[in-house]
């Protein structure tokens, strides 16, 4: 019974990648990957865009996660007082997890596009979403940590180790493999994400690839959005492709992190 | 190195608390490194209080002009013809009509999904359908989106002819589909988390594999799992743009899943790219619709956490 | 360890994508590698979704022949275009409606003189189901009866007693579009007044969507959305007094097709026209012969050649300031620049 429930959510994925397949194959080229992009559906590439999104996934990664898994360690490690802050705090993240994505689109286009003044640039997208990802990896931490046995903790304190000494040779490596898994579910879906880059300023075209953190950007899902939308038909099948290609992407970030995971669970 | 006073209890997390007195490097970078991970900590509290008062200003204007009794009980939400009628109970239907519709698609699924993954399938499966899973958790909502308006939506035709072009349901489904990875993965690392010494335990009693399942491993890993539906739950009531396209941009009051609908984030997404003049009632809409559906979320997750605690406390 | 890894992982990548930001042209560009123009500098262009097929390929096609010029170009809707040109954030607003009483002071107030330039004709389409044989025309006081706020039309019969006695279904653009008002200041006579269950969506590929799999459907869309889905809608001409005229590019350009050929904006701002080499490069481009061929490969409608060439002078005159501040759709623009001209 549990197979069927398995397979059935996997089916159901697996149809609807192979109509994406089906329909974007045909568009998939390396010229298609690497050249800019066109008003003319057939000569279209996607490359800033690639760029973009790397750039973005990349200061997303880098700033949130380890201000996530440091909070994460503060409130499952460090505060031993269940303080009226800390519940407030647990709350508060619980309560952001649920924010709709539109709403961190708002925050940080009032914050780091106006009040910051960093304008519609890479780095406004990437702080944007960070904060817009960074309770999801603080509630999967926590989780991780707290599914590490208490005896880790115990033993090592008890050979003379310090808090954080026990937490970064023995908690830490412990819970990394759902720390990853964390990671791995975040950075994807910053990724994937579309409604708040928007709001923030990603264009829908750039001449010319983004060179500095306060430079003009767009990203895959975007365009993706975008060419879905458009009235020329050439572009809604450019949107597969553009699909395609994200996925291929997911596809090596992914693999590349479960590879780390898995590395992490072994040695446990 | 002080010695360690017979009266401690060593279990107690308290007795490392003796280390942090003094003054050597090793109590000072341990200071440092407690002191950053609060700073980190507070910047969710930040960030609430941004979102808030960004939400908060905005909309302070918007109930100036429509009252929020007007706001909270109106059934008809029609920003134009102007003056336009604002009452929001038909984009809280439909919102709350997509995220319960998801969870039954994706909860019971996901949690059977992550439990035949880790107690039941091979190593082989497993490491190919887990990786696979998390893949799809990345496709961006847009695709969905396209997928419930050109795939699910005709699919659903031959079962429910007058079906709407765009349509809760097709909306519900596809947002299940969306979160189901999510569901699943989480709860696949919280039950391969349940030491494997609970399991032989209940199998040296003389259990069956399904109640080794059903009455060790998931509740044990019960918090994890449950930590999993919030987040889930949350991402599909906050979820934009796969509703709007497959589940549609018609604010109508209706409890039927064959009809199009709107979210309340759909309408913010919609809005803020439109041609509302800033400033105008209609573009501080998106503002109070905002406080709402961020009233709306903190009201689940007070009602969830104090149910993940609930049933923590029998187990802990 | 792996921490390393993945940090040394990272810079490679970044470093890697910093070494390919010289990415090839877009391959088969009629111009020569690296256009040679003098123009340098950024250029920022942001407003209607509707004129944005139009200014991409501007867009593309002036960087190709300007390599040194960095354009952005994004589509945040109408409304918020002009408020982006307000902040001073961009030099070009593009808009498919004119500019609004409120946006005009407002950028009085913060001393931004700009030039209006209309570029294109969009005709907006009323399209039904490829089986509907019975709307082969419609009147402008049929449609209004139809669409208005308070129409009492339920059945198609409604509309005219020949139809079928069969429910209809409405469906157009939400009103973040400019086409939703356009439309309903068109026909219905009063901006954004329209029939409450006008089932609405944000995309238009959804109200095509729609309509072609619904026999009693009707809607409104653009002109280019019509066009690229002439096998999936059925167009219905509109009869305004002088006979039904169904849109092409040769009736909304001279004006037959009426009263649902809206003109589309470009705003550029004064300032920047004035001490931006590229801002002022690029908007002859748009008004050339390159720029022409943007408007018709987006299947938009050029201007009538003596209302371009009096449009050409009003920017020469860098002639600030709307026109169009109680222009009621149907007027003819040549009127309206000859007038202003010839002062």
């Amino acid at each position: 019974m549990c197979f069927f429930a398995a397979s059935l959510g996997v089916f159901l994925l697996a149809l609807f990648l192979y109509k994406i397949v089906v329909d974007g194959l045909a568009r998939l080229s390396w010229s298609f990957i690497t050249s800019n992009l066109s008003s003319r559906p057939q000569r279209t590439g996607i490359w800033p865009a690639i760029v973009g999104s790397t750039y973005v996934m990349i200061l997303t990664g880098v700033i949130a996660v380890p201000m996530g898994v440091a909070a994460a360690v503060y409130l499952e490690e460090f505060n031993t007082r269940k303080s009226r802050l800390t519940e407030f705090i647990q709350l508060n993240i619980a309560n952001l997890a649920g924010v709709p994505s539109i709403v961190y689109g708002m925050l940080g286009l009032a914050v780091f596009v106006r009040w910051l003044a960093m304008k519609e640039s890479v780095i406004a997208g990437a702080l944007t979403m960070s904060l817009l990802i960074l309770p999801m990896v603080i509630i999967i931490t926590q989780e991780a940590l707290r599914a590490v046995p208490r005896g880790y903790r115990d033993g090592s304190l008890a050979l003379g180790s310090t808090y954080w000494q026990a937490i970064r040779y023995q908690v830490l490596p412990a819970a990394a493999p759902g720390i990853f898994t964390g990671i791995i579910l975040s950075i994807s879906r910053a990724v994937g994400e579309t409604a708040p880059l928007i709001v923030v300023g990603a264009a829908a075209y750039v001449s010319s690839l983004p060179q500095n953190l306060g430079d003009r950007y767009t990203v895959l899902p975007i365009k993706i959005f975008d060419w879905a939308g458009e009235a020329k038909k050439g572009f809604n099948q450019d949107a597969a492709t553009g699909i395609l290609v994200l996925m291929i992407a997911l596809l090596l970030l992914n693999s590349f992190a479960i590879y780390l995971r898995a590395r992490a669970r072994a040695k446990t | 190195m002080a010695g360690i006073p017979a009266s401690t209890d060593p279990s107690s997390p308290i007795a490392a608390s003796r280390f942090r007195k003094g003054t050597g490097i090793r109590n000072i970078s341990e200071g440092v490194v407690k002191w950053f991970c609060f700073a980190c900590a507070l910047v969710s509290v930040v960030t609430t209080f941004g979102i808030v008062y960004v939400l908060l200003s905005q909309s302070i204007p918007f109930f100036r002009v429509v009252s929020p009794i007007d706001f909270f009980s109106g059934t008809v939400w029609s920003p134009t013809p102007e003056p336009g009628k604002f009452g929001v109970l038909p984009l809280i239907v439909g919102t709350l009509t997509i995220t319960v519709g998801a969870g039954i698609v994706a909860v019971p699924l996901g949690l059977l999904s992550a439990i035949f993954l880790s107690e039941y399938a091979p190593r082989k499966l497993r490491n190919f359908l887990k990786p696979t899973l998390e893949l799809l958790a990345g496709i961006p909502t847009v695709v969905y989106g396209y997928f419930g308006l050109f795939f699910v939506t005709p699919l659903l035709r031959h079962f429910i002819p007058e079906i709407q072009s765009s349509n809760a349901l097709s909306g519900a489904i596809v947002v299940g589909i969306m979160i189901l990875p999510l569901v699943s993965s989480l709860c696949e690392d919280a039950i391969t988390a349940v030491p494997l010494a609970l399991r032989e335990g209940a199998y040296g009693l003389g259990a069956t594999k399904t109640e080794v399942t059903t009455k060790i491993v998931v509740p044990a890993a019960l918090s994890g799992i449950m930590a999993s539906f919030i987040l889930a739950l949350s991402r599909a009531l906050g979820e934009t743009m796969a509703v709007t396209l497959a589940a549609g941009s018609n604010p109508v009051l209706t409890f039927n899943p064959a009809k199009a609908i709107e979210t309340m984030t759909a309408y913010i997404v919609a809005t803020s790219k439109g041609d509302a003049g800033v400033g105008t009632v209609r573009y501080n809409s998106i503002f109070a619709v905002g406080v709402t559906l961020f009233v709306f979320t903190m009201v689940m997750n007070l009602i969830a956490t104090r149910l993940v605690k609930k049933f923590r406390q029998v187990y802990s | 360890m792996s921490a390393a890894a993945v940090a040394v992982g990272a810079s490679l990548l970044v470093g890697g994508c910093g070494a390919g930001s010289s990415a090839p042209d877009s391959t088969g560009s009629t111009t020569s590698a690296s256009g040679g123009g003098k123009a340098s500098g950024a250029l920022l262009v942001d407003g209607s979704t509707t004129v944005y097929p139009i200014v991409q390929q501007m867009g593309e096609d002036f960087g190709a022949d300007n390599s040194n010029v960095k354009v952005t170009i994004n589509r945040s809707g109408t409304g918020s275009g002009f408020q982006k040109f307000v902040r001073g954030d961009i030099d070009i607003a593009t808009a498919s409606r004119s500019i609004e009483p409120k946006e005009d002071s407002d950028l009085k107030a913060k001393g931004i003189d700009y030039i209006e330039v209309p570029i294109a004709y969009d005709g907006v389409s009323v399209v039904v189901n490829p089986q509907n044989n019975w709307a082969d025309k419609l009147t402008t006081d049929e449609l209004k009866k139809a669409w208005q706020s308070n129409s009492t039309v339920k059945l198609w019969s409604d509309i005219r007693p020949s139809f079928p006695k069969e429910k209809i279904n409405f469906y157009g653009p939400t009103d973040n579009h400019g086409t939703y008002e356009y439309f309903t200041e068109a026909i219905n006579k009063k901006k954004n007044d329209i029939r409450e269950d006008c089932q609405k969506n944000q995309e238009y590929n959804a109200i095509i969507q729609a309509v072609s799999g619904d026999k009693d459907g009707i809607a409104y869309v653009g002109f280019n959305y019509y066009d690229e889905n002439k096998d999936k809608v059925k167009i219905v001409p509109v009869d305004s007094g002088a006979g039904p005229v169904a849109p092409s590019a040769d009736t909304i350009a001279n004006g037959t097709y009426t009263p649902l050929s809206r003109p589309l904006f470009l705003y550029v701002s004064k300032k920047a026209y004035d001490t931006k080499p590229q801002v002022k490069a690029f908007i002859q481009f748009a008004l050339g012969d390159k720029g022409n061929q943007a408007v018709t490969d987006s299947k938009y409608v050029l201007l009538p050649k003596e209302l371009h060439d009096l449009i050409l002078k009003h920017v020469a005159d860098e002639t600030t300031g709307t026109l169009f501040a109680k222009v009621t759709p149907g007027t003819k623009l040549t009127d309206l620049y000859a007038k202003v001209t010839s002062k």
